[in-house]
């Protein structure tokens, strides 16, 4: 049975269908007629089918080669693996590489402490310094207005923190602290290290109004660390340089409309009336004294104001020898140094020294 | 990276007509969910869900071949329309099978096929073919290729010679196919 190229091509037209008309017809008789055409139609027609048979077979196994490869690798699976293993790795990377730079770079970090009774000072001599280092430690970022430093030495950080209150710690049972991170050879390896204060650094007067130097403030200031605390830490705190009894002028029975009134009758001097309420003003201001205990402190932030709790009055920035006055007027009082008056609001923060500008109010205390 | 790509469908069917077989791969990805829905709400499971897409992949690849191929709706229409075909008939298939045992089955081979010819050991001649002939006889007659596509997958100088490379090589396969089998079956 051999087959030439032209009924080899007539076959094949016959066979996709592309055959039609008088050839199709002419072809369908002589299918019908000769036995050998007829059967290499039908070989041919054989040859074809195992042709399409061996070729979805190569497609098949091509599709199911490269799916299941793919699928190896483009699973969600893989996928979700791949993608939080590479994030660790990325995280691990970012935090190893600026770890350094956080540990040298200067940063003011605010410390959340627990109170713990593992660690208390200068209960007696700083009735409103206590600090408390507990187990846990949570640092967030605050701004500085500090009155205590810890400095921990190699890698050596700073903490400085609020004076507290014993009410504001055993209320709270936390204490807010501030961390400054400082160079790691400039604090020697010690375990604890009294705070850093020259007594003679101040001029202080030797019998002056009962002022008394509490030397053993900085005794005081030596602190002891609960087990999460380096052992070569060192805590710096504020200093209390003196304490003073200072006498007040109290104007306790000058109320405020009062000194309303004397206002508006500085203001009409030309008042009838100007002389009866200067003389009922003078008559209901009688002056009394009254004392205070004064504090004198040195902040290691170098800051500058008060600390004024009703009985005791904090004093920041100001050395003890230095002349101040305080008075006390419808219930206020205010501080006069340098020749300036200064209100002293009673609150359990400290406060910056606040200038009175109201020349009534100031002319009313200069009497 | 992931990357996330979609492929328009005049973009499938111009890769499927320039004979990149790669699209294969994106098409099943594309459509397998489809179709393994369609099965598994019409009776199926998911034994021979695989090979139903596949046939329906490749019979997507044939017929966009076709000269007189136009695309009147989405791909995945198309698509879908085709494995429902095959899946009803693969329906059909299983249950007749339930009912006719193999010998009754061999009887209904032996008229589809007139002339007795074992088609397993044409495959396997054709498998064992030169590889370029092979590839040629596939082109042609399953894929649908014109010669000059062929002549370029082939490397083929041009149209003519896929023309007469064809007739040998199909004349080659005929001869040998005859050599495995009794001249009275065809004479």
């Amino acid at each position: 049975m051999k087959i030439d190229q032209k009924t080899y091509e007539l076959i094949n037209l016959y066979l996709s269908g592309e055959l039609s008309g008088r050839s199709l017809d002419a072809f369908k008789v002589r299918l019908k007629k000769e036995d050998d055409f007829k059967k290499k139609v039908q070989l041919q027609k054989a040859l074809i089918d195992g042709i399409h048979e061996v070729r979805t077979q190569e497609l098949k196994k091509f599709i199911t080669d490269n799916v299941s490869n793919k699928n190896k690798i483009d699973s969600p699976l893989f996928k979700t693996g791949l993608s939080i293993a590479a994030s660790i790795v990325l995280i691990l990377a970012v935090f190893f590489s600026i770890k350094p730079l956080i540990n040298k770079k200067s940063t003011h970090v605010s410390s959340t402490i627990n109170r713990d009774s593992s660690v208390l000072l200068n209960e007696k001599s700083n009735l409103n310094q206590k600090i408390v280092i507990g187990d846990s430690i949570e640092t967030q970022v605050k701004s500085l207005d500090t009155q205590l430093i810890v400095k921990i030495p190699a890698p050596e950080i700073i903490i400085t923190e609020d004076i507290l209150s014993d009410d504001a710690i055993s209320d709270d049972n936390e204490i807010e602290t501030e961390i400054e991170v400082i160079d790691e050879n400039s604090i020697p390896n010690e375990k604890v290290t009294s705070v850093e204060y020259n007594s003679e650094d101040y001029d202080l007067p030797e019998n002056d109004s009962e002022i008394s130097i509490s030397k053993k403030s900085a005794e005081n200031n030596i602190l002891t660390y609960s087990d999460e605390i380096r052992d070569d830490s060192l805590i710096q705190k504020d200093l209390l340089l003196a304490n003073s009894t200072v006498s007040i002028r109290l104007y306790s029975n000058i109320e405020s409309k009062d000194i309303t009134q004397s206002i508006a009758l500085e203001t009409y001097k030309a008042s009838k009336n100007y002389e009866v309420t200067r003389s009922k003003s003078t008559k209901s201001a009688a002056v009394q004294y009254s004392t205070m205990q004064v504090e004198y402190w040195k902040s290691v932030v170098g800051f500058s104001g008060y600390k004024y709790d009703g009985n005791t009055i904090q004093l920041y920035g100001i050395i003890p020898n230095e002349n101040i006055e305080l008075s006390s007027l419808d219930n206020r009082l205010y501080l006069k140094k340098g020749g300036q008056y200064y209100e002293i609001k009673k609150s359990n923060k400290t406060n910056k020294f606040s200038v009175i500008t109201n020349p009534i109010l100031l002319k009313v205390l200069n009497e | 990276m992931f990357v996330f790509r979609k492929i328009s469908d005049q973009h499938i069917v111009k890769q499927i007509k320039s004979g990149d077989e790669k699209i294969l791969l994106h098409l099943y990805k594309e459509y397998h969910s489809l179709i393994k829905s369609f099965i598994l709400k019409n009776g199926g499971d998911e034994n021979g869900i695989d090979d139903i897409v596949q046939d329906t992949i490749i019979s997507l690849w044939k017929n966009i071949q076709k000269p007189t191929f136009l695309l009147h709706a989405k791909l995945s229409t198309y698509a879908l329309a085709i494995a429902k075909n095959k899946w009803f008939k693969e329906v059909k298939k299983r249950s007749k099978f339930r009912r006719i045992d193999a010998t009754h089955s061999k009887t209904l081979e032996a008229k589809n096929n007139p002339i007795d010819i074992d088609q397993d050991i044409i495959i396997k001649l054709i498998q064992e073919m030169d590889d370029t002939c092979r590839r040629l006889l596939a082109y042609f007659y399953f894929d649908g290729f014109n010669n000059k596509i062929i002549a370029e997958k082939l490397n083929f100088a041009n149209a003519n010679t896929v023309k007469s490379k064809k007739y040998q090589c199909f004349k080659k396969l005929q001869t040998t196919v005859l050599k495995q089998f009794k001249k009275d079956d065809f004479i």
